[in-house]
């Protein structure tokens, strides 16, 4: 039954630890990908799309543009694939003759695009609209020859696997002259706005085909289109935070480094405290048993008190920036000796029990035999009350790790530190903080996982 | 002095709770080399305090303990020297049990008298063959029946190659099934001619082992005699009573 109960203990801390790791896995996979996924298209097969593309948005923006198009060369400079853009595919053109073609076609541009504005809002603003327009697309040109020269023009592929072009909003008023701003799908936009007056555009079937058209988009979003389902969305999100938190500088460094202080302070604070633990024990169980080490009882006895009647972080401070600081003694000595005092403290009440614990014809069967006091402890009822007392000494030692995180009160860089650190670096609470919780978290699974063998075997003993 | 005699008690007082409870209350007794002297008496009369006064488990209030001409209640003797030679058998085995049998037999020789490991061990596994174990000698005490531990219990006293023999109600905590096996080897070990103080109930072994019986009762010894006087002529009222109960 014991055995079943410690096994089903040890499934559990297996599940968890896996748990833990594959969700750091899938972080840290999800952020190394990103970007890295292979193209699928090539640069012709791009090319093709992207001739299409723009051969269907020029003709019914203003049939005017068309003579540009002609005249620039559009080509494919960059493909990007990948989790970034979120749909596998971008495309960066370069369209480097822009300004000239619409320099060239100044005239023809601006009539074409009065054309065809002014037939497809005939009524009731016609007279208006073609004000506004002469004006306006003279500001146009000017800002189409203001262009370096390059636009970037984004493809996407949408999930039934044809493809979308979208133009972030610069691009869109780049191409539309800043005259049309649409927002949400096109099929449900019902005014446009016309140089800041909006128009209602419901009735107008032309002007929704042709803003339609103008953008080549059946479902327009000023968005990004995001057709991935919300589990990919936050893990995308996820692995950004990971990456801004963690990647992003080396800034992992800091808990890695702040682990290893956790650890060296835990170690050398543990091994002080077995020690001292060990130490008060004895001599409190030998002045119970025969009356020997008054005064050091007494100064145990007080010891005990003081450590285990205040609290720990009081203690790291007093110790620290009352003692230990005015002679120069170095922050990482002072947090061990402050947390090696304190678990001394509880260790020694832990392997006083278990002394006591330990069944007296033990130690009259050592006596019997001829061994003294010190050698029966030793060899009899130590060993015993260790084991007696090592699930408590390794509850101690998990509960010191976690202690030792008060450390960074006296500016310690252990782990609770790094992950503060790179809180004030990132401003984000989520990641760094869960990240320093689940790794005191594995560390613990792990030294309960270790102190359950050692017990198992020290147990091997007694069956 | 007697040089026959191995253990002299004059005098021997043991009081707790400041004088309200005499566990002992002046006990004289001597036992020879050899002798196997067998304590009896109701619960209570003091026999276990009488018998571990005599390795100084208890610390007499008063009187005195001669071991080999040393009276061992001096403080400036060293105790542990003259337990070494005084094997004690306790009613719970009181077997060490985070060792192995071997390891429960060797430490002390090994320890104590400096033994090499393979001098302690091979002792150990005559000790063991003698009582039919020593196929056991790699077992761990949890893994042995009450008779076995014990039996393991006599032969690790033995291994210090002691003196005189101690033992207190050693068939007590036994399943009846059991305590023959146990009977028997102190029977050997009593033929043998070890010096035995043995506190039982077990009257068939008294009668049948012991060279002398010491009848306590309430902290002192009533009456002391050959088990045929005991058994066959006891003179004490008390004596009488306990026999009829026990008989
Ligand atoms: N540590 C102790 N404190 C107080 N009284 C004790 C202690 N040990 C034994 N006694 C008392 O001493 C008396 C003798 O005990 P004991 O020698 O164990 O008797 P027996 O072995 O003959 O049954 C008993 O009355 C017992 O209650
Ligand atoms: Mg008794």
């Amino acid at each position: 039954m014991n055995r079943n109960t410690t096994k089903k203990k040890r499934i559990i801390a297996l599940c968890v630890l896996a748990a833990v790791i594959v969700g750091i896995a899938t972080t840290v996979i999800v952020s190394i990908t990103q970007n890295k996924t292979s193209v699928k298209i090539d640069t012709a097969e791009a090319q093709v799309i992207v001739d299409d593309t723009f051969d269907s948005i020029i003709p019914s923006t203003a049939t005017g543009t068309k003579a540009i198009m002609d005249k620039m060369q559009i080509t494919v400079k960059d493909i990007e694939y990948g989790y970034e853009k979120n749909i596998l595919l971008s495309c960066e053109y370069s369209v480097p003759n822009v300004k000239k073609a619409v320099t060239d076609n100044k005239n023809a541009i601006i009539d074409g695009t009065y054309k065809f504005f002014a037939e497809s809002v005939k009524q009731p603003n016609a007279t208006k609209i073609k004000q506004y327009l002469s004006e306006d697309m003279l500001g146009y040109i000017n800002a189409a020859e203001m262009l370096s020269g390059e636009i970037t023009l984004s493809l996407y592929e949408i999930t039934d696997g044809s493809l979308q072009l979208y133009l972030d909003d610069t691009t869109v008023d780049t191409v539309t002259g800043g005259l049309i701003t649409a927002k949400g799908l096109i099929n449900s936009i019902n005014t446009a706005t016309y140089n800041g007056e909006t128009v209602d555009i419901t009735n107008s079937t032309t002007v929704r085909t042709g803003i339609k058209d103008c953008l080549a988009l059946s479902n327009y979003d000023s968005s990004k289109p995001d057709t991935s389902n919300k589990i990919v969305v936050w893990f995308r999100e996820l692995a950004d935070e990971f990456e801004r938190n963690f990647v992003a500088n080396d800034q992992w460094l800091y808990l890695a480094q702040g682990l290893g202080t956790t650890l060296a302070i835990t170690a050398c604070a543990g091994i002080m405290g077995l020690i001292l633990g060990f130490i008060v024990a004895i001599i409190r169980c030998t002045h119970d048993s025969n009356g020997n080490f008054g005064i050091l009882n007494a100064i145990c006895k007080f010891y005990l008190t003081v450590v285990r009647g205040t609290p720990v972080m009081v203690q790291l401070l007093i110790i620290y920036f009352v003692l230990l600081l005015p002679i120069g003694v170095p922050k990482f000595i002072s947090a061990v000796l402050c947390f090696g005092l304190n678990s001394g403290a509880y260790v020694a009440e832990i392997v006083r029990g278990g002394i006591m614990s330990v069944d007296q014809g033990q130690n009259e069967a050592g006596r019997s035999l001829g061994f003294n006091f010190a050698q029966t402890m030793i060899h009899f009822i130590i060993p015993q009350a260790f084991k007696a007392v090592l699930p408590s000494l390794a509850n101690e030692f998990i509960t010191l790790l976690k202690e030792s995180s008060v450390a960074f009160y006296i500016g310690v860089a252990d782990l609770t530190q790094g992950g503060l650190k790179i809180r004030s670096i990132t401003y984000s609470n989520f990641m760094p903080l869960i990240a320093v919780a689940l790794i005191y978290l594995a560390i613990v699974l792990i030294l309960t996982w270790l102190v359950g063998k050692l017990e198992r075997r020290l147990r091997k003993s007694e069956r | 002095m007697n040089d026959n005699v191995i253990i002299k008690v004059e005098g021997l007082k043991k009081h707790y709770n400041g004088g309200a409870v005499k566990a002992l209350d002046g006990v004289d007794c001597s036992i020879k080399r050899g002798e196997v002297v067998v304590i009896i008496g109701p619960s209570g009369s003091g026999k276990s305090t009488f018998l571990r006064s005599l390795n100084l488990l208890e610390l007499p209030t008063d009187g005195k303990i001669l071991f080999n001409d040393v009276d061992i209640t001096d403080p400036k003797v060293n105790i542990n020297l003259h337990r070494q030679k005084m094997g004690m058998v306790f009613q719970h085995f009181n077997l060490f049990p985070h060792m192995t049998v071997l390891k429960n037999m060797t430490i002390a020789p090994t320890k104590l008298l400096k033994k090499s490991k393979e001098d302690a061990e091979k002792r150990a596994m005559e000790l063991l063959k003698r009582v039919g174990l020593d196929h056991r000698a790699n077992s761990y005490p949890s893994q042995l029946s009450g008779g076995q531990k014990q039996r393991v219990a006599i032969v690790r006293a033995l291994c210090m190659e002691p003196e005189v023999m101690l033992f207190d109600e050693p068939t007590s905590a036994l399943d009846p099934e059991m305590v023959g096996e146990v009977l028997d080897v102190m029977k050997e070990l009593a033929k043998e001619g070890m010096t035995m103080a043995v506190v039982t109930h077990e009257m068939g072994f008294a009668r049948e082992v012991a060279d002398r019986i010491i009848f306590m009762s309430d902290g002192v010894i009533v009456e002391e005699g050959t088990p045929d006087e005991i058994f066959g002529n006891p003179k004490n009222d008390r004596t009488k009573e306990f026999l009829r109960c026990v008989l």
